[in-house]
This record gives C-alpha cells, structure tokens and sequence, in this order.
C-alpha cells in the first residue's frame, strides 16, 4: 500500500518535471499563437519610407521594447522609445494628430508588445496605425544601418570595447568638443578622407554620430560607409548635444598644478587614473615603439613631432595631460602648446619617471 | 670729491659684478628649453638638428660654448633671444650633456 503510494507519488514528480522542462517551449507556443495581433501590418519597405532624418512629416516610429536594455542598444533611426510596459503613462510622447502614421514594432514576429500597443493606440483614436511585426530584427537584416543610444556608447568607451568612433560634424565644431575617443570625419570630406577608416570590413563597428537629432551628416555618412561595404555600420542619433547633456562637455575636474611650472600633481594624476581616466586627456607623446609597448589606459598617441605639425588635432573638453617617459618630452610639447595654443587653459605635463608594462600596469614616480 | 668718485666707482664696479652674473648660465627651465631648443634652434640647423643635440657635447662644452657665442654660425638668431630663454637652453643641454647623469637619447 505504501508502495504504491510511492510509486504514484513518483509518477506524479515525473510528469512534473516533464511539464516543467518542456514549460518555455510550450509558453513561447501559446505566446505566438495567444496573442492578439493588430490587423494593419507594415512591412520594411514602408518603415524605411519613415525611418530617415529629416523626419518625413505626418508619422512617427515607436519602439515598444523596453529602453534598457533593448533600445539603447539598438533601435530604428528616428523611433522613439514608448515601452509597451509605459505606455499608459507616457501618451502625451504621442503626437496630438490623431491621424498621424504610427508605427510600432519590438523584437520581431514573436513579440507581442508592438501590437499590444497598437490596440491601446487605437483606443485612444488613433486612425491609422501598424505594426512592423517582424520588428527590429528585420530591420538589420535590410537596413543599412541602425541607431543606439549614448548609454551604450558609453558602456562601450567605458568597456574599452573595439569600435570606431566618427564625428560627421565640419572638423572646427570637432574641435570645439566632441565624445571621447572619436575621430573627426566630416561628411563633407567623406570620400576623401575614406582612408581613415579600419580596412576590415565585415567586423568593424562603425558608429557616427553629429549635431543631434535632427542633424543629417551622421545619417549620410553612415549609408556612405554601408555602401563602402562596412557591415556594422551605427548611428548615435543623439549626437555631441546628448552626450554633453548625459555626460558633461568637460570632465569637471580640476587639476592640481605640481610644484614645477606646468606640471599636474603627480598624486592626483595617479588618482584620476586609476579612479576616473575619462576625466582627463592623457597624450602619450612617446614614439610609437614605446608606446605599443605599453601605455597608460586610455591614452592617446601623440609625438611632439606629430603635435607639431597638427596642434589642433588636440581636443579642448578635457584637461590635458603629457606624459612620456621622464618628463622631458612631455615637458617640451606642454611648452610647445602654450605657444602654438595659448587658448588652451587646462594643459599640463607629467614630471615623473614613469614605466609602462604590455599587460597595461604602470608605475610613476615624481621627479625630485 | 674724491670721496664720490670712489662711491661711484664702486657702485660700477657692483653693477658690473651684477650684469656679468645674469650672464652666468644655469639654473634654468630645462623643460622649456627644450622647447625653445627646437623651436630656435633648429630653425637655423635644420628640421633635424642632426649635428645638435645635448649629447654632442659635454657639460663643460656646452658652459665654454655659451660664453662667446659671436663666432658661430647660427650668432645672428642667438641675438633675438632674451637671456632667460638662452638660460632655459642651456640648462637643457647643460643637464643633458654627453657627460650628464641623463644624457639626452636621439629624439
């Protein structure tokens, strides 16, 4: 009797445990099928229509994913973010022409929040909506590039991820301030100045970005660079504006002169390196050799020579700081850019002996 | 009378003593004179300088030299210079003479 019991018992665990591993397949089944969808499909050739700056008039994209993490990291140019779970509480990101085009769409044929929407739209009087049901995926697959947000860009300066960074901006604005770690080319200059771009093709995450939301040039760079063949080819729509405005133009900090003329405080140097290197502009202004043999985090390659030539490829945002390997050098380049840059207020150099290893450790010594 | 021409040939003989010190070189911004050495001197030797550097010569090469500067070739750009930017130069190829401590590599 007790047995038997058992053996139900178990039958029962069994059967259990069958349900539960086979419970995603199952859910995800039902999800397809369960859920309602809005009549009114688009399809890409219609989004593409929309999905240009400047925003043709009378439409708007809406991406029904959650912003985080799903829409910084990529979303359709133009959309704007109203995730399914906010919709309630953010109508008023709707535009007050009910019949304006909206045009929802998340993660694809699977995911029902893009059409969720639809219908809330459609309750408040909205007259003509669709949904792009195969949603962003599709998008990537045919489009020739896509956006994302600065949080992401961000994360991937902070990361030291592997990608290019592009400010489609007239090389002057790039002077005034730019987003770290980018380069200056203008998409005025785009086909002459190609050659800047990494040769590898198929890999290599091209990002632009400009003015802002309703600046062009990232967008026309971006499908320039497409057509050149880059495969992964971005646009931060929100531009130099959003990063000063998430991030700061400058880092805020204010740098400790040392005891010698020009010279940073060797102690709050190593500080801000180890605690906040975006805060400064380190320049490396060693020779190349030295420096791929290693160099401190985030710094940048410069000789005197080089700065010489270009002073003005230095960037004004952040504080400046030379550095090579005794002081001399970079001594000589902080002096130079007095001269050659007298507009240049926060620049100093490092009076130290320091050493750098491959594995990217460091040790700095003030110079008595 | 005698006693004024005596107060006046001393008060010479210090200010003398004093011009003839500011000449004394040393003590100078070596950094900044590395960037004046590039920025006036090699504007006179060539881009490169190649027959200039701290270590062609030694300290007390380099002291001999910056005392009668009207022979050589370069003179006529040395008379532009102030004297504190000539110190910082010296002091540069001074600390990084052949004989220095530090002697300057060839950048």
């Amino acid at each position: 009797m007790l047995a038997r019991k058992n053996i139900s018992m178990l039958g029962a665990l069994l059967t259990c445990l069958a349900i539960l591993a086979s419970y995603p397949a199952i859910s995800q089944a039902e999800e397809a099928k369960s859920f309602k969808k809005y009549p009114a499909i688009a399809d890409y050739s219609l989004v593409a229509k929309y999905a240009k700056v400047p925003k043709p008039k009378g439409a708007m994209i809406i991406d029904s994913r959650p912003y985080k993490p799903k829409y910084v990291a990529g979303y359709i140019p133009t959309a704007v973010s109203i995730p399914a779970s906010q919709f309630d509480k953010m109508t008023d990101q709707l535009p007050s022409d009910k019949g304006t085009l909206l045009i929802f769409y998340c993660g694809g044929l699977k995911c029902p929040l893009s059409h969720k929407s639809a219908f809330k739209a459609q309750a408040l009087g909205y007259t003509n909506i669709k949904v792009y049901a195969k949603g962003f995926p599709d998008w990537k697959k045919h489009a020739p590039y896509y956006s994302v947000g600065l949080e992401t860009l961000n994360k991937m300066l902070a990361d030291g991820d592997d990608y290019m960074l592009v400010d489609a901006r007239p090389h002057k604005k790039f002077l005034k301030g730019a987003i770290p770690s980018s380069i200056s080319i203008p998409d005025r200059l785009f086909a002459q100045k190609r050659g800047l771009l990494p040769t590898e093709k198929k890999n290599t995450m091209l990002i632009y970005y400009c003015g802002g939301y309703k600046c062009l040039l990232s967008h026309k760079s971006a499908i320039k660079a497409r057509a050149l063949g880059y495969r992964k080819v971005m646009v931060a729509e929100a531009g130099y504006p959003g990063w000063k405005e998430m991030y700061g133009a400058g880092s805020g900090m204010v740098v400790q002169a040392g005891e010698v003329e020009g010279s940073i405080d060797v102690e709050q140097f190593k500080k801000a390196l180890s605690e906040n290197p975006e805060a400064m502009q380190v320049i490396d202004v060693r020779d190349p050799a030295e420096f791929s043999d290693g160099h401190l985090p985030g710094a940048v390659n410069m000789t005197v020579d080089q700065i010489e030539k270009n002073p003005e490829a230095i960037a004004s945002d952040k504080p400046v700081v030379f550095v090579c390997s005794t002081g001399a050098r970079s001594g000589e380049a902080y002096y130079m850019i007095r001269e050659m840059r007298p507009e240049l207020e926060e620049v100093f150099y490092l009076e130290a002996e320091c050493s750098y290893n491959p594995d990217g450790s460091y040790d700095i010594k003030p110079n008595k | 009378m005698k006693r004024k021409a005596i107060i006046f040939t001393g008060a010479l003989l210090l200010t003398l003593a004093a011009v003839s010190m500011a000449f004394a070189f040393g003590g100078g911004n070596g950094r900044k004179g590395k960037f004046l050495y590039r920025k006036s001197c090699r504007s006179c030797h060539g881009k490169t300088a190649s027959d200039l550097s701290p270590a062609t010569k030694t300290q007390a090469e380099w002291t001999a030299l910056f005392k009668d500067v009207s022979k050589l070739p370069c003179n006529k750009e040395w008379q532009g210079l102030p004297d504190k930017d000539l110190n910082d130069i010296f002091t540069y190829l001074h600390d990084y003479a052949k004989d220095s401590p530090t002697p300057a590599k060839c950048s």
